[in-house]
């Protein structure tokens, strides 16, 4: 599940449980906004696949590879042991 | 006299056998020393061959500087594995996200499709008012009447085109959704697989690291043992030199047998007290005869 919260010019996206390519249409939905810094709020999530790290890339696309516009929060457990395998932490900005 | 004669005879003759023995036990010493010298020499040798073999093994599984070796290798080839995966998932998902703005698009078209069916069906029963007044007015209305009619055909074939249009929409929403299905099973990879193989690599690589540098301190030790070996196998030579002087003595009381002088037995006892050997065990590095 996602929820967004628009605050200024930042917009904060929280998925809850399994961050998978279920979620591909209402990420799609959520990259039609265009602040100036996105958080993505992954405390909550248990489980990433690999169509996760292509919803990210492709946030990561939309910001033209800005790194200091999106912050991945609350990592932990699999989707961080998968993320920094996937050298992630060489990509964005992990909290 | 006489049996004094024949005790000497006796001894004499009994201390030849001992001095054979002797000699036979100092054949056999030398003999089994060279032999056990050139096992633990071979052995020794073999060791350092092995442990050479060990950490050039090692190296190749390990690398060195910037050759990574097979583990390396490894940890490349699931890197490269996993990137790869993630740009065929984000493709993917991109193509997904465009299909699925496309079966939007479609929906909309299709819906003004409607829209049209509705709008022709309302224009053929106005067509159909419009030739009933016609009718109705008589020779004057036969103008009207035959436009109410091309009106009618009109609308009835825009109202089939738009059907037609709808239809093959729908056909086309419905293969752009088993598209969007076979993508996203491109999209969707497990990769706990993948980060299992990597932990699994990881543990397998610290427990050989930890193997290795047990099996390296084991060699090394073995090959200690074999260097202590190699060292007090020379006791050969401490033995040696005790048998000859055993021989000797007993050569000499076997010479004093024979001749009948006890004083040449007292002399050679006295320079023989001189001579002893003084080593009494084979301690590491004391072999206090060479």
């Amino acid at each position: 599940m996602i929820q967004v919260t628009d605050q200024q010019d930042t917009a904060t996206v929280r998925i809850t449980g399994r961050f998978d390519f279920r979620l591909i249409k209402d990420f799609h939905q959520v990259l039609a906004r265009s602040p100036r810094t996105w958080v993505i709020d992954l405390s909550a999530v248990d489980y990433v696949d690999s169509s996760a790290l292509g919803m990210l890339l492709l946030l990561r696309e939309r910001v033209q590879g800005d790194v200091q516009r999106i912050r991945l929060r609350g990592l932990r457990g699999q989707p961080r042991d998968v993320l920094l395998m996937a050298k992630f932490d060489r990509m964005f900005k992990l909290d | 006299m006489n049996e004094a004669r024949a005790l000497a005879s006796w001894i004499d003759a009994a201390l030849a056998k001992v001095i054979a023995d002797v000699a036979r036990a100092r054949a056999l010493l030398s003999d089994a020393m060279a032999r056990l010298l050139q096992t633990f020499s071979r052995l020794r040798d073999q060791l350092a061959e092995q442990r050479a073999l060990y950490e050039v093994t090692l190296e190749e599984v390990n690398g060195t500087g910037a050759d990574g070796g097979l583990v390396g290798v490894l940890r490349d080839v699931l890197s490269r594995f996993v990137q790869d995966m993630v740009r065929i998932s984000s493709s993917s998902v991109k193509i997904m996200m465009e299909v699925e703005s496309l079966r939007g698009h479609t929906s909309k078209v299709a819906a003004r499709g409607q829209q049209i069916e509705r709008i022709a069906g309302t224009t053929r029963m106005l067509s159909l008012n419009a030739r009933i007044e016609a009718q109705r007015i008589g020779s004057a209305g036969a103008v009207f009447r035959v436009v109410a009619d091309e009106i009618k055909v009109l609308a009835h074939e825009s109202g089939e085109l738009s059907k037609v249009i709808r239809e093959a929409l729908m056909v086309q929403s419905a293969s752009l959704a088993k598209t969007s299905t076979a993508v996203s099973q491109l999209a969707a990879y497990d990769l706990d697989h993948t980060l299992a193989s990597q932990k699994h690599l990881d543990a397998t690589i610290a427990k050989l690291a930890a193997m290795s540098e047990t099996s390296l301190e084991i060699l090394a030790r073995v090959q200690a043992e074999a260097d202590a070996a190699l060292q007090a196998l020379q006791f050969e030579d401490m033995l040696t030199q005790l048998l000859q002087e055993i021989t000797e003595k007993l050569q000499v009381v076997q010479g004093a047998c024979r001749s009948g002088k006890v004083e040449d037995l007292t002399e050679h006892d006295v320079r023989v007290r001189h001579d002893t050997v003084t080593q009494h065990s084979m301690g590491a590095g004391s072999v206090e005869l060479f």
